[in-house]
């Protein structure tokens, strides 16, 4: 693991498991369990990644509890929706393996699929 | 004036009926790789030549401006000792219309790139909380089962865990070779070229639209041969069948089908490889498509740039 974007990914990961609000020192004792990480650098990210959106957070006593804002499905979704809305124009920016189809072409090539799944079924 | 015609007469050979011909013809299907090389040289050269051409016949009808005319006059004074004058005037015009090939492109190569730019940025950072930033391959939680691939250094395959599931693993390995094959062979510069032609010259010959769907089609199905090399091609279209389904339907009006019909017809029935002999004629008919407009085109340019340099002791 190397960098701050692979230790938001790392946190991100430990909240969505988690699903619970957390302190900056209950990410740190479990990341110390793996590596050797300092309490300032987890505070860094942990409040860059509310900077950005990611984790909302509530005063308890003295301290912040972090919390997802959104499920990992949740945000997943969001950003698969946004390549997967985009019909017909694959555009260079990224490359899927399907592209856009008519409506009757998906007709047409679903009805093929049925057609050899209940082939393979029957053999 | 030769030149002139000459290059307007490939322009337009190359424009309209370049494009009927090899649309019509089987055999970039039988060789991908060749088949993107030759469209981009079709529609490159018939810009090429095509501007070069229209622009020095258009431009001296035009050249109103009188700063200009007398840079103009000044300059073909210094010349007329050497040359005669309806070729110089016609050779001086060329440097203009290279000048605006080359700015009308880089405009719209600039503002592809940083539009590509902006949305693979956009996909990285959200795609930055999901997964390490060094992971090739990223398998997201979704309903949908769907690949694709994020072109870039390093390139990502992101494919989504109903897709996992819906494929079985010799298929989950095609999915990753055709995803691949996009990454390795830079097929987003190859598309996003033949975008950039589009955009800039697709009002004025049918070439160019049909290039950039063709070039997309064709990289397609060089991803789908390596794909076929990690599993029976038949595998391979069914993949193809399963991701299919979960893609969103386009507009029954939009202008162009999609390629899947043939992408599958390709891998039902994968046809042989073009043999060596005509791989080589082939190869060297594009050579001469890119050395036509250029041969054609030197004694203008080199001309204009003679003018060119010449401007500035005349002008003092």
């Amino acid at each position: 693991m190397r960098g701050f974007g692979d230790l938001e990914a790392v946190i991100m990961d430990r909240l969505w498991s988690w699903n619970r609000p957390v302190t900056v020192r209950d990410v740190l004792e479990d990341l110390r369990a793996y590596r050797d990480i300092a309490y300032t650098t987890v505070m860094t990210v942990m409040d860059n990644l509310h900077r950005k959106g990611a984790l909302t957070r509530e005063k308890d006593g003295r301290a912040w509890r972090y919390q997802p804002v959104r499920s990992r499905d949740e945000y997943a979704a969001d950003l698969l929706s946004s390549v997967l809305d985009e019909a017909g124009d694959r555009g260079a920016a990224l490359m899927r393996f399907v592209g856009g189809m008519r409506p009757s072409e998906v007709d047409a090539l679903r009805r093929a699929l049925a057609e050899r799944q209940s082939r393979r079924r029957r053999t | 004036m030769t030149s002139t015609l000459l290059l307007l007469a490939f322009a337009v050979l190359a424009g309209f009926v370049g494009p009927r011909l090899l649309g019509r013809s089987r055999w970039p299907q039988r060789s991908p790789r060749l088949g993107v090389a030759a469209w981009l040289v079709l529609s490159g050269s018939s810009a090429f030549s095509g501007l070069l051409a229209v622009t020095t016949v258009a431009v001296p009808l035009s050249v109103a401006g009188h700063g200009l005319a007398d840079w103009w006059r000044a300059c073909l004074g210094e010349l007329r000792h050497y040359y005669g004058d309806a070729s110089l005037t016609v050779a001086g015009l060329a440097a203009i219309a290279a000048a605006t090939v080359v700015g009308r492109l880089a405009y719209s190569a600039v503002s592809h790139l940083r539009a590509v730019a902006r949305v693979r940025r956009r996909h990285q950072t959200s795609l930055a909380l999901l997964s390490a930033e060094t992971a090739a391959l990223v398998v997201l939680p979704h309903p949908v089962p769907a690949a694709y691939c994020v072109p870039g250094r390093p390139g990502r395959i992101i494919v989504t865990d109903s897709a996992m599931r819906a494929l079985e693993p010799d298929q989950v390995d095609a999915v990753l070779a055709h995803e691949r094959a996009h990454l390795t062979g830079r097929h987003a510069l190859l598309v996003g070229t033949a975008t950039v032609l589009e955009r800039t010259f697709g009002a004025l010959a049918p070439v160019f639209g049909r290039s950039r769907r063709e070039v997309a089609t064709l990289v397609e199905m060089i991803a789908d041969d390596a794909a076929a090399r990690a599993c029976p091609a038949s595998r391979v279209a069914e993949a193809v069948l399963i991701l299919a389904d979960g893609t969103t339907p386009m507009s029954a009006l939009a202008a162009s089908g999609s390629d899947m019909l043939q992408r599958l017809r390709r891998l039902a029935t994968p046809p042989r490889p073009l043999g060596w002999i005509r791989t080589s004629a082939t190869l060297t008919t594009l050579a001469v498509g890119v050395a036509l407009p250029l041969t054609v085109a030197a004694v203008p340019v080199v001309a204009a740039v003679v003018v060119a340099t010449c401007a500035h002791p005349t002008h003092d």
